[in-house]
């Protein structure tokens, strides 16, 4: 009795071990972030509430910094600005001429920068004309891609997310690859599959490439660190970013226009392959 | 006070302090501070296996939803450690013929039994959470290395927390 009472307990135990193991399993394959910020949607809309007023006080003490940003991007916008003025002055560019992207200024009430998952919050949502796969940048690095959005908020995948690419490349040679987190710290990043026959070398600057609809071209990224040979094939090339994304507070959801009309033209495309 | 009123008290503070460090306390994206394996070698030893296995995975899973986890990572590995504690226990304190409810505190074995114990329970934890949370999309000297960190930080946290709360008559 004894030995069919044990075996029975051996058995049940493997099963329930196995069963649990197998739900744990399934989940953690399943569960992508955007489903994870559905079932948590209305835990998230009471802990945005303290986040709100706990990132104010913090504001109030990092206002220097923030202060020492807005005024390095203000003088690139005036450099841009007398471009554009430049251009108008000369009939290329006219008051009718959109721009190519939607720009939306943002600030970030929640921040996970020190998980190998990180996620953003951000302050604007539907009401604002925020809609999921926005990118999110800022003059000098790209932030993530809007993931979800309610009507006031958005949640935002940080690119600082083992999940995330973006499409890069060295300013000056045009050779373009996969760029992604290293995910050790906020200021490191791996731009991989840039072909063997690149002269990109250390100091060389990356930018975003403008091949993904995400992300607008020309963001200045970071610096090349180091340059590896992978298989004789590819290049990997080791990149400091220029900001690091746990610093950041303010940001810009930018969107293509008429990004619909090549979303449609793509899938047109594919069909009649 | 009645054990199980007093373990119960002491299981819902662990978990609040779980869940302070998850949200507020960041040692960077290589640490992850973690009590769940110290919860899990103080569930009663004489408990039926696959009650330990429910429990430690209910444990794992609150602990996922309550903080910004990977829904199932930590129910996962707690899973594993709750199949594994009550084996590791009897060779680690060579006690064969051991008939309390619970593992012994510190001040009745030693301090060296326990961080080995909890060691060895540790390295099975991360293992689990290290290899789901994305080994294949990191090297496997940065998964070693967080590997190594994780256990030697989280066991002197674990010993802190085991010696305050745990550690009574």
């Amino acid at each position: 009795m004894d030995y069919r009472s044990n075996s029975y307990n051996l058995l049940l135990t493997i099963g329930v071990f196995i069963a649990l193991e197998v739900i744990s399993i399934v989940m953690i394959v399943q569960n992508s972030v955007l489903q994870r910020y559905i079932i948590l949607n209305g835990i998230r809309s009471t802990q945005v509430f303290f986040w709100e007023r706990s990132e104010g006080i913090r504001d109030f003490f990092n206002l220097r910094a923030y202060n020492q940003a807005l005024l390095e991007e203000n003088a690139q916008l005036r450099g841009k600005m007398a471009q554009l003025q430049y251009l108008e002055d000369y009939k290329y560019v006219t008051e009718e001429t959109p721009g190519l992207y939607k720009w939306i200024p943002a600030s970030i009430i929640k921040n996970t920068p020190n998980k190998q998952h990180n996620y953003l919050i951000l302050n604007r949502g539907a009401k604002d004309g925020v809609e999921t796969e926005m990118g999110v940048v800022t003059h000098n690095s790209i932030v993530g891609v809007v993931g979800a959005v309610s009507d006031n908020y958005c949640y935002v995948i940080s690119f600082a997310n083992k999940s995330q690419r973006a499409s890069a490349m060295v300013s000056g040679t045009g050779d373009f690859g996969l760029l992604s987190w290293d995910g050790t710290d906020g200021s490191g990043a791996t731009l991989s599959h840039v072909p063997l026959s690149s002269v990109a070398a250390v100091g060389d600057t990356v930018c975003t490439s403008g091949y993904s609809t995400i992300y607008p071209p020309d963001i200045p990224i970071g610096t090349i660190t180091d340059v590896d040979a992978v298989s004789g094939m590819y290049k990997d090339m080791k990149v400091a970013l220029f900001q690091d994304i746990r610093s950041l507070k303010y940001v810009y959801i930018v969107q293509r226009h008429h990004q619909d009309e090549i979303d449609e033209l793509s899938k047109t495309a594919k069909g009649k392959e | 006070m009645p054990d199980y009123l007093r373990q119960t008290i002491i299981y819902a503070v662990v978990i609040f302090i779980q869940i302070i460090l998850n949200n507020y306390v960041n040692l960077g994206p290589m640490i992850y501070l973690c009590l769940i394996p110290l919860l899990i070698v103080y569930l009663p030893l004489d408990q039926k296996n696959y009650i330990s296995l429910i429990i430690a995975f209910g444990l794992g899973l609150i602990i996922d939803i309550l903080s910004d986890g990977v829904l199932g990572l930590n129910a996962g590995a707690a899973t594993l450690v709750a199949l594994v504690y009550k084996p590791i226990f009897y060779p680690v304190f060579q006690k064969n013929n051991y008939s309390k409810k619970y593992i012994p505190p510190i001040r009745e074995s030693d301090i060296g039994h326990h961080a080995l114990y909890l060691t060895i329970i540790l390295a099975i934890y991360f293992l689990f959470y290290i290899a789901f949370d994305g080994l294949a999309k990191t090297t496997l000297v940065v998964s070693l290395i967080r590997f190594v960190t994780n256990i030697a930080v989280n066991l002197a946290l674990v010993l802190i927390v085991d010696f305050t709360l745990f550690n009574r008559s």
